[in-house]
C-alpha cells in the first residue's frame, strides 16, 4: 500500500532520511519508531506530500507522490503531532472544510461528519471555535478531519500526546478496528508499549537510516533476544543515539 | 546585549542568525535589498524633482513649502499611529507568545517597554525609508547646513515615537474599555463617528472655502489643511523650518515639548495597563470559549452563495471569509483602510478644471485628471492589498500542513485566494475609481471605462499581492499583523509602483486617444474601438502579470 524506495531528505549538509525504503503492505498497523530526532516525522511529512524528498520515490496505493500527488492524496488521512488547526472556525466548519477540499457529495459529508464527530465525543463542541478547545480536543479534531473522508491509509504521527487516558484506550481501540476493516495504519511513535500492544509490523529508525524492519519475532530474532520485549530490543538498537 | 530590551532579543538575535547563516545572501533577500535601495533612490529624486519643478511657486511666494512638508510629517504620523495601534492590540493582546512572557518573573515595565519597541521597529522602519529621503531631498533643496541633517532626523523620530506611543495607548484604552464580544460593533460606530467628524470639519466655512477654489494654484488648498495648528504634523514641520533659518531654539522647544508628550504617554500607558492590563487580557483570551455558531447554516448559505464554484475552491474562499471576519485585528484594518478611501474621494472632487478655461485646457486638464485619479485610486487599492492580500497566504500560519497534506494543487489554493480577494477588491475598486471620475465630471463612456480599469487593475494587483506572498511566505508569526510588515510587504508596494507604471502606458494611450483622436478621425464607433482596445490591452498585460505571479508562488510554495 505504502512504498519507499531509496528516499533521502537533506537539509543544507544535514541529512534527516538518509536511503530509506519501506514496504508497507495493505491493512494492519505499521508502527514506526525511534529516538526523538530520529527523523520520523521527516519521513511521514515526505509520505503525506508536504515536503519533497531529496532523492528516492514514494508511492502511495499505486500512485507516485511526484507524478500523482493529488490522487495520492485524496485516499489518505493524516493527524499530525501537533494539531494546528484553524482557530476562528468552528469544530464543524472545519470538517466541512476538509470534506470539501476532497470534493465529497454533501449529503454524504454530512452524514460522515455527523458519524466522526460521535465516534469523537466532539457533537457537543463542534459549533464552538477551535481556538477553544483544549489541546486533546484538537487532537480528537484533527483525527477526525483524517477520516472523514474515508482514506484508505491513515497516518498518525504521535496519536497520544496530549490524550488523556480515556482519549488513548478509545483511540487504540478505534486503530485496531480500522486496521481490521482494511484500513493501513501508519503509526508514528516514541511510545514503545502502544506500539507493542498495537502493531503487526515495525521499523525502528534512528539518524535517519532504518535500522530493523518486520514483525516483533522479526526484530527479537534480528537482536538474537528472544525473550525480551521491545523496550529493551529498542534500547539496544538505538543505543548511543542520544550522545549526539 | 545588556543595552537591548530583553523582549526585542529574540527578534535581534533571529535577524543575527539569519545573515549569519546566509539568509541574506538568498536571491529573495538580494531582490528586497535591491528594491529598497531602489525605492530610497526614487523618493529622494521624485521629491527634488517636485520640488525643483515647482521653485518658481515656491520662490515666489505662491507656494509655501511649509505645507508639503507639512502634510508629508501629518501622513507619516497618522500612517504610524494606524499601524501601531493595529500592531499593538496583536502585540498586547493576541500574540502567541504571551502566555509565556506573562508567566514568566517579568515586571510589567519591561514588558510593556519591550512590546513598545517591537511595535515601534514593526511600524516605523517602512516610513522611515519612505520618509527620510525625502527630508534630505528638502533639505539639499533649500541649501540647509549639517544642523539641519543632524537634527530634523531626530525631530522625525520623536514624531514617529509621539505616533508609536499614541497608538499602545490607544490599543490599551481598546483593549481595557471594550468588552470583546462588542469590538466589532465598537469599532463600527467609531468608523461612522470619524466619518462624521471629517464631513463637519471639511465642510466648515473656512475649510471649504479652501477645498472649493476652482483655480489650479489655489489646489493646494489641500496641503493647506494639513498646514493648520490641528494637524499632527504642524509643529514638527515648523521645528523642522526654524532649523533652517538657524532657529535652533524653538526647534528645541518643539523637541523637548514632544519628548515631554512620550513621556506622558508612557506614563499613562504603563498606570493604565498596571491597573487593568491583566484583566482585560483575560477577558480577551476568553472570547472564543462564550461563542458558539450555526456551522450548518454558514454552510448552507456558502453553497448557496459560491454554488457556482467547484467544492475545493469554494471550501478556501469560504474559510477565507470566515476567517477575516472573525478577526478583531483585521476588522480595525479595515475600518482604518475604508476610512482613506473616503478621505481620498472627499478630497478629490476638489480637482474641478476651472470653468472659464479655454476648451482644449479644459480637455487636457481632464485628461489629466483622468490618468491622476487612476493612479492616486491604484495606490489606494495597494494600500488595501498590502494589508490584506498580500499577508494571506502567510495568515494561514502553522495551520498551513492542511492544504499541504490536501489533495489541492498548490495553483489551485492561489487560484481560490485571488477569486477570493478579487471579489471584494474589485467592488472597492471600481467604485472608487468610478466615483473619481464621476466627480471630475468625466462623460459616461469613460466613467464606465475608468470603472473597468478599476476592476482590472484590481484583478492584477491581488495576482501580483497573492504571487509575492506566497514567495515571502512568512508561517511563522507570533501575531497576524506582524507578517503586514516585513520585507515582501515592502517589496509589494515597490513592485506595485512599477506595475501602475506598466500599466499607465495602455491607460495613458486609450485616453489620450479617447479625449484627442475623435476629433481627428470623425467615426461614430471610434470611441468604442479606442476604449475597447485600450481595455483589452490593459486586460492582457495584467493577465499575463497574475499568471507569471502565480506561478512563481506555487512553485515557491510547492519548493518549501
Amino acid at each position: 500500500m505504502i512504498k519507499l524506495e531509496n528516499v533521502t531528505k537533506r537539509y543544507g549538509s544535514f541529512v534527516a532520511v538518509d536511503n530509506v525504503s519501506l514496504t508497507i503492505p495493505a491493512g494492519g498497523i505499521f508502527a514506526f519508531l525511534g529516538v526523538n530526532g530520529a527523523g520520523k516525522t521527516t519521513t511521514i511529512r515526505m509520505m503525506t506530500g508536504i515536503l519533497q524528498p531529496s532523492s528516492g520515490s514514494i508511492s502511495v496505493g499505486g500512485f507516485d507522490l511526484s507524478e500523482a500527488p493529488l490522487e495520492a492524496k485524496s485516499i489518505i488521512g493524516y493527524v499530525p503531532d501537533r494539531p494546528n488547526l484553524y482557530p476562528k472556525l468552528t469544530g464543524r466548519e472545519f470538517l466541512y472544510f476538509v470534506c470539501d477540499l476532497h470534493r465529497m457529495n454533501h449529503r454524504h459529508a454530512e452524514r460522515r461528519i455527523d458519524e466522526v464527530l460521535e465516534e469523537y465525543s466532539l457533537e457537543r463542541w463542534q459549533d464552538e471555535l477551535i481556538e477553544s478547545y483544549s489541546h486533546g480536543m484538537k487532537q480528537r479534531l484533527a483525527t477526525c478531519a483524517a477520516l472523514v473522508h474515508d482514506p484508505r491509509v491513515l497516518i498518525v504521527d504521535e496519536p497520544m500526546v496530549g490524550l488523556d487516558p480515556h482519549g488513548a484506550k478509545h483511540l487504540k481501540e478505534s486503530l485496531k478496528a480500522y486496521a481490521q476493516s482494511g484500513l493501513t495504519v501508519f503509526l508514528s511513535t516514541h511510545s514503545l508499549n502502544v506500539a507493542e500492544e498495537l502493531a503487526d509490523h515495525l521499523a525502528i529508525i534512528n539518524r535517519g537510516s532504518i535500522l530493523a524492519v518486520g514483525t516483533l519475532e522479526d526484530i527479537r530474532n534480528l537482536t538474537g533476544r528472544q525473550d525480551e520485549d521491545l523496550e529493551h530490543m529498542f534500547l539496544e538498537l538505538t543505543a548511543g543515539s542520544q550522545e549526539h | 546585549m545588556r543595552l537591548i530590551p530583553l523582549l526585542m532579543r529574540p527578534t535581534i538575535l533571529g535577524a543575527k542568525n539569519r545573515i549569519c547563516s546566509g539568509g541574506c545572501r538568498s536571491l529573495k533577500e538580494a531582490t528586497g535589498a535591491l528594491v529598497s535601495i531602489g525605492m530610497i533612490s526614487a523618493m529622494y529624486l521624485t521629491t527634488r524633482a517636485a520640488l525643483n519643478g515647482s521653485a518658481d511657486l515656491i520662490h515666489s511666494g505662491a507656494l509655501n513649502p511649509f505645507a508639503p512638508l507639512s502634510l508629508l510629517l501629518t501622513s507619516l504620523f497618522c500612517m504610524v499611529s494606524l499601524s501601531s495601534a493595529v500592531a499593538a492590540i496583536g502585540s498586547l493582546f493576541l500574540s502567541r507568545d504571551l502566555d509565556l512572557l506573562l508567566s514568566s518573573p517579568l515586571s510589567l515595565g519591561r514588558f510593556l517597554f519591550g512590546r513598545c519597541c517591537d511595535v515601534a521597529l514593526s511600524t516605523s522602519w517602512m516610513v522611515c525609508v519612505f520618509g527620510l529621503p525625502s527630508l534630505v531631498a528638502f533639505g539639499q533643496f533649500f541649501g540647509c547646513g549639517v544642523s539641519f541633517f543632524l537634527a530634523a532626523p531626530v525631530l522625525c523620530l520623536v514624531c514617529i515615537l509621539v505616533a508609536v506611543m499614541l497608538g499602545v495607548f490607544g490599543a490599551l484604552v481598546f483593549g481595557t474599555l471594550v468588552p470583546p464580544q462588542r469590538g466589532r460593533g465598537v469599532l463600527l460606530a467609531l468608523f461612522m463617528l470619524s466619518l462624521l467628524f471629517f464631513f463637519v470639519s471639511l465642510n466648515s466655512p473656512a475649510v471649504s472655502h479652501r477645498l472649493l477654489t476652482t483655480s489650479f494654484s489655489a489646489n493646494a488648498a489641500l496641503l493647506d489643511s494639513a498646514s493648520q495648528l490641528w494637524s499632527p504634523g504642524f509643529f514638527w514641520a515648523s521645528a523642522i523650518l526654524d532649523l533652517r533659518e538657524g532657529k535652533f531654539a524653538h526647534a528645541g522647544a518643539i523637541l523637548a515639548a514632544s519628548c515631554a508628550l512620550v513621556a506622558a504617554l508612557w506614563v499613562a500607558a504603563r498606570s493604565l495597563a498596571s491597573r487593568f492590563y491583566a484583566s482585560a487580557y483575560a477577558r480577551l483570551r476568553n472570547e472564543g470559549e462564550s461563542l458558539k455558531l450555526n456551522s450548518r447554516g454558514s454552510q448552507a448559505v456558502s453553497r448557496r452563495v459560491f454554488g457556482w464554484i467547484r467544492a475545493d475552491r469554494r471550501a478556501l474562499v469560504t474559510k477565507e471569509y470566515k476567517v477575516f471576519a472573525r478577526d478583531l485585528t483585521h476588522t480595525i484594518q479595515l475600518s482604518m483602510l475604508l476610512a482613506v478611501c473616503f478621505i481620498y474621494l472627499y478630497n478629490f472632487r476638489a480637482l474641478e478644471a476651472p470653468a472659464t478655461a479655454a476648451e482644449d485646457v479644459q480637455t487636457m486638464w481632464h485628461l489629466l485628471l483622468l490618468i491622476v485619479n487612476v493612479a492616486l485610486s491604484f495606490l489606494v487599492i495597494v494600500c488595501i492589498c498590502s494589508r490584506f492580500v498580500f499577508p494571506s497566504i502567510s495568515l494561514e500560519g502553522t495551520s498551513f500542513w492542511i492544504l499541504q497534506s490536501a489533495p489541492v494543487s498548490m495553483r489551485n489554493v492561489l487560484r481560490a485566494k485571488v477569486l477570493s480577494w478579487f471579489l471584494p477588491m474589485s467592488i472597492i475598486a471600481a467604485v472608487i475609481f468610478m466615483s473619481g471620475a464621476m466627480a471630475i465630471g468625466a462623460d459616461e463612456l469613460l466613467v464606465l471605462a475608468s470603472c473597468a480599469c478599476g476592476v482590472i487593475l484590481a484583478y492584477g494587483l491581488v495576482g501580483l499581492g497573492v504571487g509575492l506572498g506566497a514567495l515571502f511566505a512568512h508561517f511563522e508569526w507570533e501575531y497576524s499583523s506582524q507578517v503586514t510588515t516585513n520585507v515582501g510587504s515592502f517589496l509589494y508596494m515597490a513592485l506595485s509602483l512599477l506595475f501602475l507604471a506598466v500599466n499607465l502606458v495602455p491607460i495613458i494611450l486609450m485616453f489620450g486617444a479617447y479625449s484627442l483622436v475623435p476629433g481627428l478621425i470623425p467615426h461614430e464607433s471610434s470611441p468604442l474601438i479606442i476604449l475597447g482596445s485600450g481595455l483589452l490591452l490593459l486586460a492582457a498585460v495584467n493577465y499575463s502579470c497574475v499568471a507569471a505571479s502565480l506561478s512563481v508562488g506555487s512553485r515557491s510554495l510547492k519548493a518549501r
